[in-house]
């Protein structure tokens, strides 16, 4: 792309651009200094100065870090990390995250397998994806998974932390090495393995039963499109009709054990910013993108109401939204109803306003693509839903990821807000940790801040570096 | 051919939207139908007989204490942010303080159980929507007793329980010893807080020209007071006086105050059996520090022979006639209210010194102090 800029806009003389040092990793140290500081007396003057500065400024940093005494992290760190979750249900938690840390190694090793047997099979150049490459690209999250655990006053979180790390690389490589069978269904099994591990914590009840029965009804449908049940004598009810019986014969089951959990009430910590971000992410997704759809539909009806829930959302503070939601919404509720959590209430709206901002992402995406597209697809007379499944939404949402992932980061980020509703977030937790009686008036508000502030850096570089990733690997800017 | 595959292609599509709609709702609102089903399951096995009647006063009058009785806890709007009044421990993560303290004597006299209370931290400005919403029972969360809250938000405020006033704090080397002092001295301060509003009120009416500083939380501004960016810190007493006890810095705090600051419970407005409730089980803690009754010497004052402790603790008193009974209060409460509050959570000195004396606050001497002892800390009599 670069090289067809520059030549276009060079137009009949492209030698009078000169070479960019595009080459500099080819330098030795010392000549790529001299070629890129060191060019010239002013160059090199602004170089010792900003050099000089640099240097100073990281000293004092430095120094600062270490002069400080980090026994606040160490004595309030179960705040940090899950707020007021009560002491004898912490076992919950641990369930809970192992076997989110098990789906997620078993969608990333199947998935991983399978893209590079694609890749095989075509002929193409397969990524590697060793142990070493994976930790070169989750270094920051190891790290401080690692930080945090580095503080912790007994064995039993370090344990559980490296544990953690070191089983999320087992399942990964098990499932990679698993047979077909496995791997084709390895994203069922593992929205499975998620809902569970919600439920361990929150406990089965009608609508748990229903989270599962949805993943379940998704992945009959699929094992019906398998078998090719559609082509099959009456095969379009039986296709649609077989998953969802066993779907709610699943559901009711699960709805029946009424295993009894902690739900939600007392969530806090970085926990609750990771999992109010990631579900908000993951369900504003398929929102955003109906919304997107909506707003470009022919409906009258559809198209307006899309239209006035996105400009709603899109132009209301999130704040205000969290605020509308604990204030207000109580006051039309029957007065003995049990009034909703405040964390369901902050994931909702969290979840609709990430939906808002989806929808307009996701819409420059579908004007983005060619109409040439569409008409290609009306030639080969596919169904407008297949149209969008296949030909335009592929291609829309590839050039979308970048706006999309920087749209996930300032979400998380934004998860600091629940503190207005008084969920117990990261961020106040530096506040609960301040107000300790032994630390009153110590002044170490910026000890705390910094440690809040290095835990959301690393899961946001880590998403962006990411994004940058999938951006390479699917070409977008480049064909 | 074509037309048919149009039409299941867009009941398809429509089916996908309807399974992802109800996918989010119904993930989305799992919590809800788990914290109904818990709290709704205990209710109905054990309690079989008796709890009509509560269940139909619900309905109709809408008590707060037959709501409060059939749900079995006393929801109480607090702060987790404040040391010593309202925060968390951060070694067990359960909820601490002073005001927490008194809504745990509000479940022991109503419920017989301290331990069953709900405190849902609040920010400052969802107090009082939050009380008149019916989410919480009681607020006590350092709210200063004004009339325009009284009166406009729709609250009933009670008896206070903690006297605090807004003071200025300076270094011990600052030379400054009066508001004069403070003339074109910047003056470190809390944003959005009846504190700004006070300090421009009196510097004005003064004419003493002065510099604020501006900051979001007295976390930050303390800092910035030991480094040195500003000369006085204005915040309540109190505040100043648990940050004094932390810092390394040798401070002064001043004698003058600028503002009355009365912190006490309050109940929405429209149930006096309630807001009685609450008022005389915060008066039990003082009444009793009054007696010398504390959590632990309690059970030996079950025997006294001063009728009025009798009956504040719920034991039968000879009457003029000599039959022996327990005096029935009418406030709506068992007759051994006040001595559970007592036993499991102690008297007014025991509340502070637990939770206020750790950040440097001191009782004797200071308007929280009795009656008796030059306080302001008085109560009508229990009888």
């Amino acid at each position: 792309m670069t090289n067809e800029i520059s030549l276009l806009s060079t137009g009949e003389d492209p030698m009078s651009v000169p070479e960019a040092p595009r080459s500099s990793q080819k330098l030795s140290p010392g000549a790529w200094l001299k070629v890129n500081l060191f060019n010239s007396v002013t160059n090199s003057i602004i170089t010792v100065v900003v050099g000089l500065i640099a240097a100073y400024v990281t000293w004092q940093a430095v120094a600062w870090v270490i002069s400080k005494d980090f026994t606040i992290i160490r004595d309030t760190l179960r705040i940090f990390m899950i707020g007021q979750f009560p002491d004898d249900e912490l076992w919950r938690l641990w369930v809970s995250g192992a076997i989110l840390v098990i789906a997620i190694g078993l969608a990333a090793g199947a998935l991983a397998r399978n893209s590079y047997e694609l890749a095989e099979s075509q002929g193409l150049e397969p990524e590697s994806s060793s142990v070493l490459d994976l930790v070169r690209r989750f270094w920051a999250i190891i790290a401080i998974l690692l930080l945090f655990a580095s503080f912790a006053r007994t064995a039993q979180p370090k344990i559980g932390i490296v544990a953690v790390i070191i089983l999320v690389f087992v399942v990964r490589q098990l499932a990679w090495s698993a047979p077909v069978a496995i791997r084709s269904r390895a994203v069922y099994i593992s929205a499975l393995l998620v809902v569970g591990s919600t439920l361990v914590v929150a406990g089965t009840s009608r609508l748990g039963g229903a989270c599962v029965g949805i993943v379940v009804f998704a992945w009959a449908l699929n094992e019906s499109g398998r078998r090719d049940v559609a082509a099959m004598r009456g095969g379009r009810f039986v296709s649609w009709l077989l998953p969802l019986v066993v779907a709610a014969i699943v559901a009711a089951i699960v709805a029946a054990i009424g295993f009894d959990g902690y739900g939600w009430d007392d969530w806090g910590g970085i926990h609750v910013n990771l999992f109010t971000a990631v579900v908000g992410i993951t369900l504003g997704m398929p929102f955003g993108i109906l919304l997107a759809l909506g707003r470009q539909s022919k409906l009258p009806v559809v198209r307006t109401a899309s239209v006035l829930y996105i400009e709603f959302v899109r132009g209301v503070p999130l704040i205000s939204l969290l605020l509308f939601s604990k204030l207000l919404l109580p006051l039309f509720l029957p007065i003995d109803m049990e009034r909703p959590a405040a964390l369901t209430l902050a994931i909702v709206v969290i979840m609709g306003f990430s939906a808002a901002y989806v929808a307009e992402i996701v819409r420059g995406g579908l004007q983005a693509v060619p109409k040439g597209q569409t008409e290609a697809a009306q030639a080969l007379g596919l169904s407008p839903g297949a149209m969008q499944r296949m030909i335009v939404l592929p291609q829309a949402l590839r050039a979308v990821i970048p706006a999309m992932v920087g749209q996930f980061i300032a979400l998380f980020k934004d998860t600091t807000l629940l503190t207005t509703v008084a969920v117990l977030e990261f961020l106040d937790a530096a506040t609960i940790a301040n107000n300790q009686p032994q630390f009153l008036g110590k002044g170490l508000a910026p000890v705390t801040y910094l440690f809040v502030a290095v835990g959301f850096w690393a899961f946001s570089f880590t998403m962006s570096k990411e994004s940058r990733r999938l951006e390479q690997r699917l070409g977008v800017g480049t064909r | 051919m074509t037309r048919k595959v149009t039409i299941t292609g867009w009941q398809r599509a429509a089916g996908v939207v309807a399974i992802l709609a109800l996918a989010a709702s119904a993930c989305s609102g799992d919590d809800d139908s788990t914290a109904t089903d818990s709290t709704t399951a205990p209710d109905s096995t054990t309690a079989p007989e008796g709890t009509t009647a509560d269940t139909v006063e619900v309905t109709q009058g809408g008590g707060v204490l037959a709501a409060v009785q059939s749900r079995d806890v006393v929801n109480c709007g607090g702060n987790n942010g404040l040391a010593g009044f309202g925060s968390v421990d951060a070694a067990t993560g359960e909820a601490a303080g002073f005001d927490i303290d008194f809504c745990r004597a509000l479940a022991a006299a109503v419920l017989g159980d301290a331990t069953k209370v709900d405190i849902k931290p609040l920010e400052a400005a969802e107090r009082f929507p939050t009380l008149q919403s019916g989410e919480i029972d009681v607020l006590i969360r350092n709210t200063t007793w004004t009339a325009s809250r009284d009166g406009g938000e729709q609250a009933t405020f009670l008896h206070t329980n903690f006297y605090d006033g807004q003071g200025f704090m300076v270094a011990a080397d600052s030379g400054i010893a009066s508001l004069e002092d403070m003339a074109n001295a910047t003056i470190c301060v809390q944003t959005g807080t009846t504190t700004l509003t006070n300090l421009n009120a009196v510097f004005a009416d003064q004419g003493i020209p002065f510099t604020p500083l501006e900051f979001a939380s007295n976390d930050e501004l303390n800092p910035a007071f030991q480094a040195g960016q500003c000369e006085v810190w204005t915040s309540d007493a109190s505040q100043l006086a648990s940050f004094a006890a932390g810092m390394d810095l040798e401070t002064t705090i001043l004698p003058n105050i600028i503002s009355k600051e009365p912190l006490g419970p309050a109940v929405a407005d429209g149930d006096s059996q309630w807001a009685q409730i609450v008022d005389w089980t915060t008066m039990a803690t003082i009444q009793a520090w009054e007696w010398g009754i504390t959590s632990e010497n309690v059970d030996t004052f079950l025997t006294s022979e001063d009728s009025s402790i009798l009956t504040f603790l719920g034991q039968p008193v000879k009457d003029a006639d000599g039959n022996e009974a327990v005096k029935d209060l009418g406030l709506g409460l068992d007759a051994d209210a006040f001595y559970r509050v007592i036993k499991q959570v102690g008297n007014y000195e025991e509340i502070f010194e637990r939770n206020l004396t750790p950040i440097g606050l001191t009782l004797a001497g200071s308007p929280n102090d009795l009656w008796t002892n030059g306080g302001l800390m008085y109560n009508p009599p229990f009888r």
